[in-house]
């Protein structure tokens, strides 16, 4: 099994991680100026140790599911016999007479998979949406007071949702009532869009801060070491660069 | 032994209405008696435009069928995305186009791969499909988009087309296509991504758009009836809604009461 003290560094390599997670950092944004030697080696770094982690965790999950677990082959429950075949039927892929075998394990995944997920899907994306749209308050009292009145909020959703629903209609023509209602439902989906773009812009801006924070407070005993580091790797991506444009 | 779990007896109810709306209208289609003609999709007509323009300016198409498998609760996006993949390869190959698909599940790459030559053997081009243009680029969000963006960099890829379930990934994606100047389009049914495709790309495919690419590129009878009961079953939610809508105003509530079941 993979310890589960994994990807921690002992302490004595902090400054190791320091300088490589400040240089790594700023080689990668390097890309936005332009890409260079530098960005495309912290890539192949980045995607080889992903595909290594990936190759790791499978392998690891594999055996601890079906095979260390409790109650698992190791301790005599042979039933875990089927699921460790049926992966290992993925491998005839890779030979021409035995091809159409590898295509059981697929069929069967994604077979359970639908069979699981269609009653989760129909309580979340269909009966839910349908009793929120009901409970909606429309009458009682406070409903129509103040400014704007719960009951016009209530209003316009309902008129939104409806009409969005009709967008997505494909075996009908949009032309008619239809025609119209769909496109309301096209301008309820955009106004929705532009909401949720702005607010996902503003997330997406503190992942970049969250980086910027990783440099301003990396330290190694106290030193911020970032802080040094930072100027060299620009300097570094500037040369590479440079050294990279005069070959041609 | 209790067979009936509360709670979930409005969603069996609801399951067994749509799944008989769907297989009727599958029957229906497959039986040849009405098969419905299926509106257009501006986003699926234009990955033909995509690849016709790759081939012109002779620089490759970039596809990813974002972040999902089939082992999860995506896999229809996934499935999906494959759908699509399978119709880009058989244009691709049909106009002599390169195509890099790149992967982020291994577990699909072998479907990818039979997709794509599939599509390939429909072109009439078999021995034109390259296995070495499906790149698979590490099964990590934040590796795997840097890949593809460091690859349609490299590869100045004319056409950016991108189906499937897509995460915090989605601009950087379709920040690669900026960079080259490629025609984008992409489709998700993650609907807090899709903003960013509406803004990011030529052309979007907005939720169920997607699922209904297979139908539509396919206009096989089945999977065309199958998306004629997916109508009948939002058109469904909609009677149950306004009939709810005015119960509830009417302080009647035994629909509420049947749905909280």
């Amino acid at each position: 099994m993979i310890p589960p003290n994994i990807g921690q560094l002992p302490p004595e390599l902090d400054l190791f991680a320091a300088i490589f997670g400040v240089f790594a950092t700023i080689f990668i944004y390097s890309f936005l100026w332009k890409e260079n030697p530098l960005s495309r080696a912290v890539e192949h770094l980045f995607v080889g140790l992903a595909a290594v982690f990936t190759l790791a965790f499978m392998y690891d999950a594999a055996l601890s599911q079906a095979v260390w677990g409790t109650n698992r082959l190791a301790e005599g429950n042979f039933i875990w016999i089927i699921p460790i075949l049926l992966s290992l039927m993925y491998f005839f892929f890779f030979s021409k007479k035995y091809f159409f075998l590898y295509r059981y394990p697929v069929s069967i995944v994604a077979g359970v998979m639908a069979g699981m997920m269609i009653c989760g899907m129909i309580q979340s994306n269909f009966l839910a949406q349908i009793q929120a749209t009901v409970e909606l308050p429309l009458v009682g009292a406070g409903v129509w007071e103040g400014w704007p009145p719960a009951g016009l909020n209530s209003i316009i959703m309902i008129i939104g949702i409806i009409t969005a629903l009709t967008f997505f209609f494909f075996t009908w023509e949009h032309t008619g009532a239809l025609g119209i209602s769909t496109r309301i439902g096209r301008y309820f989906l955009m106004a929705t869009f532009g909401s949720a773009y702005g607010g996902t812009v503003m997330a997406r801006m503190s992942l970049f801060i969250g980086r910027l924070r990783f440099l301003y407070e990396t330290s190694y005993q106290d030193w911020f070491w970032a802080w040094y580091l930072v100027p060299i790797a620009a300097i570094i991506v500037i040369l590479v660069a440079l050294w990279d444009r005069s070959k041609g | 032994m209790n067979f009936i779990n509360e709670g979930l007896v409005a969603s069996f109810a609801m399951l067994v209405i749509v799944l008989a709306e769907i297989l009727i209208a599958l029957f229906i289609a497959r039986g040849g008696t009405h098969v419905p003609k299926i509106r257009k999709i501006a986003g699926l007509e234009a990955i033909e435009e995509a690849v016709g323009r790759a081939t012109e300016m002779g620089r490759p198409i970039t596809y990813t069928t974002g972040l999902g498998g089939i082992r999860d609760q995506y896999y229809y996006q996934t499935v999906a995305g494959l759908n699509i993949l399978g119709h880009t390869a058989e244009l691709a190959a049909k106009y002599g186009a390169k195509l890099l698909y790149f992967p982020y599940d291994p577990t699909i790459m072998p479907m990818a791969h039979e997709v794509m030559e599939q599509g390939y053997i429909r072109a009439g081009k078999q021995e034109a499909f390259n296995p070495e243009n499906i790149i698979y680029l590490g099964g990590d969000q934040f590796p795997w988009a840097f890949g593809v963006l460091g690859t349609t960099y490299r590869e100045q890829s004319a056409a950016n087309i991108h189906m499937g379930p897509f995460w915090a990934e989605s601009l950087i994606l379709a920040e690669a296509g900026f960079y080259t100047g490629a025609i984008q389009v992409m489709g998700t049914a993650n609907y807090h991504q899709i903003h960013f495709f509406v803004v990011a790309s030529d052309y979007a495919l907005i939720g169920e758009e997607l699922m209904a690419a297979g139908a539509y590129l396919s206009k096989d009878p089945t999977q065309i009836g199958s998306l004629w009961g997916a109508d009948f079953s939002k058109l469904t939610a909609i009677a149950i809604m306004l009939i709810g809508v005015i119960l509830t105003a009417a302080n009647v509530t035994a629909l509420n009461d049947f749905l909280a079941l």
